[in-house]
């Protein structure tokens, strides 16, 4: 089970091994699917494997709490991928790419010069020729977010508070029965909803996000870690959880998800 | 298994309050001796309703984890079917490979996304409760809460552990570590798969003795698959460690801790580059 230096072509650009080649991956998750457009660019030699069979499309999913990973390959760059309910639990992760479906055989000119003196390069059946980047097969509010209908609760009241019972941290929102009935539609309830969540932020991260930079290594770690970039990238002084004084759930709620604007998917930037 | 995900979402909060206010977390609350004294000793009274529930016998505790799940008398749990009568406290704290292979067999339509969560194992330990499967005493699970009897938080969290896991504390890794019942099912479900996937390299029975061997190199292959390693999860890749498992396991008469380890980061390596499913399996094992 040896391991050769082989040419590898990621979408995040961090390897420079074909010249001038570019991919890109769309996601679009949704209840028990996704819709994976891959985009190659400036890369024929990779094009011609996939027209000739040789290799495919491919997505990994990947469900580590029920101990699921699967890898389905497609000829179509429109590649859809389902999976059942029961085998998982959220959150699903979605890897896109191009894998060898047999072994072939690489000429190195389509390389750059780093592998001038390669040759004729072997790859393995199952070679990841292409690599996306891991994604959530859901958008980060979808996977902060339960609703429940609470008959207890007097109309126009909810209640929000963090719940593990289903195995990984998120909120549980208990609804008055009025309420509840909007849920789904009502932007406006969902994003009041997505405020009381993040005012529990302080107290459910905590010290533990302090890792920033390191790699997260639960699914707790990871939420944290995923909400620290998406709120980075979208308010740059943004006041995270760390300054218990300064933190304003209401701004990191609507920084996550603004009133009146299409919920996007967590790959639609 | 119709109501249960209603009955998940109606105690989830119940659940996860109840494990936060019934373990005194150092690292949350500080040193006993130091602060938070006042915590510690509500800590402690809480700690102390358990065991003195788990004493008073079945119906107490059925009527103990239905409060703090915050469900009613008429709210039916839907068990998985237990298939014996009974057990002992002996096979209930370390189930032999048989017992283990019976609960896996008689719930093998139980599906991963329920098996995965702690409260559904504990919503099951009510439910066998209430039937009786435990003992009319309730003196089973007295077994689950091992530790002398001055020691509160380590008999409970062994409680909570053993019946389900302390999710809060020891995340996703519970059902496959702690809770004895969560732990049956799974290894006797990867051993399934394992068998599928070798094409009759090894047969589910000797794939899950392989597993079932030593505890911690179950629970590192779970740990690992769960959490750092997860391409390991790939059915050829766990495939191939099953069979190694076996393979070192017939060979030396044991199976350690180290070896899983070994074996699942050669995979991380591949794995990085290599989709196993489209690998031959002869190159994996």
């Amino acid at each position: 089970m040896s391991q050769v230096p082989l040419p590898i072509l990621l979408e995040d650009g961090s390897r420079h091994d074909w010249q001038n080649a570019g991919y890109r991956a769309r996601v679009t998750a949704g209840s028990g699917r996704a819709k994976v457009e891959h985009r190659l660019e400036n890369a024929p030699t990779l094009r011609k494997l996939i027209d000739n069979g040789a290799a495919a499309w491919a997505v990994e999913l990947r469900c580590p709490k029920t101990l699921m990973a699967r890898v389905d390959t497609s000829p179509g760059q429109a590649q859809v991928v389902r999976w059942s309910r029961d085998e998982v639990d959220d959150p699903v992760y979605i890897v896109p790419g191009v894998i060898a479906l047999r072994e072939l055989f690489l000429d190195s000119s389509a390389l750059t010069p780093l592998w001038a003196d390669a040759g004729e390069l072997r790859v393995p059946p199952g070679w990841w020729l292409v690599k996306g980047d891991a994604r959530r097969a859901e958008t980060l509010t979808q996977s902060l977010l339960k609703f429940s209908r609470d008959d207890g609760l007097e109309k126009g009241c909810m209640e929000v508070a963090p719940d593990r019972g289903s195995g990984r941290l998120r909120f549980m929102v208990k609804m008055a029965p009025d309420l509840f009935e909007r849920a789904r539609s009502s932007r406006d309830v969902q994003i009041a909803a997505l405020v009381g969540a993040c005012s529990w932020f302080p107290r459910v991260f905590g010290k533990a996000s302090a890792f920033d930079d390191a790699e997260p290594i639960d699914d707790e770690g990871l939420l944290a870690h995923e909400l620290r970039h998406k709120l980075q990238r979208a308010k740059p002084d943004i006041v995270l959880w760390e300054d218990k004084d300064d933190f304003d759930p209401t701004i990191v709620a609507t920084a996550l998800e603004p009133f009146h604007s299409a919920v996007p998917t967590d790959n639609d930037e | 298994m119709k109501n249960i995900d209603a009955l998940l979402d109606k105690s989830g909060t119940g659940f996860t309050r109840w494990q936060e206010e019934i373990v005194f977390e150092q690292k949350k609350h500080g040193k006993p001796e130091h602060r938070n004294r006042e915590i510690l000793q509500q800590v402690r009274s809480r700690q102390r309703k358990l065991v003195s529930a788990v004493r008073r016998g079945r119906d107490a505790l059925a009527a103990y984890l239905r409060d703090v799940l915050e469900l009613h008398t008429e709210d039916e749990i839907e068990r998985l079917p237990f298939p014996r009568e009974q057990i002992t406290p002996g096979e209930f704290l370390k189930p032999p490979v048989e017992l283990e292979q019976e609960l896996g067999a008689a719930w093998e339509k139980l599906s991963p996304r329920l098996a995965s969560r702690p409260l559904f194992w504990l919503l099951c330990h009510v439910a066998w409760i209430e039937e009786g499967r435990f003992g009319e005493t309730g003196n089973l699970l007295e077994v689950a809460l091992t530790g002398t009897d001055r020691d509160h938080e380590k008999r409970t969290r062994n409680f909570l552990r053993r019946t389900g896991g302390i999710f809060v504390i020891r995340g996703n890794v519970s059902v496959f570590s702690d809770c004895i019942m969560a732990r049956a099912w799974w290894r006797w479900r990867v051993a399934g798969q394992a068998a599928q996937a070798t094409d009759g390299q090894i047969n589910r029975d000797e794939a899950h003795v392989a597993l079932h061997a030593n505890r911690p190199a179950w629970e590192e292959l779970a740990m690992l698959s769960l959490r750092r390693i997860t391409v390991i999860n790939q059915p050829r890749a766990r495939a191939a460690i099953v069979v190694r498992m076996h393979r070192r396991l017939r060979e030396t008469g044991k199976i350690q801790k180290q070896d899983v380890k070994q074996f699942a980061q050669e995979f991380a390596r591949l794995g990085l580059r290599r989709s196993f499913e489209h690998t031959p399996l002869e190159e994996l094992v």
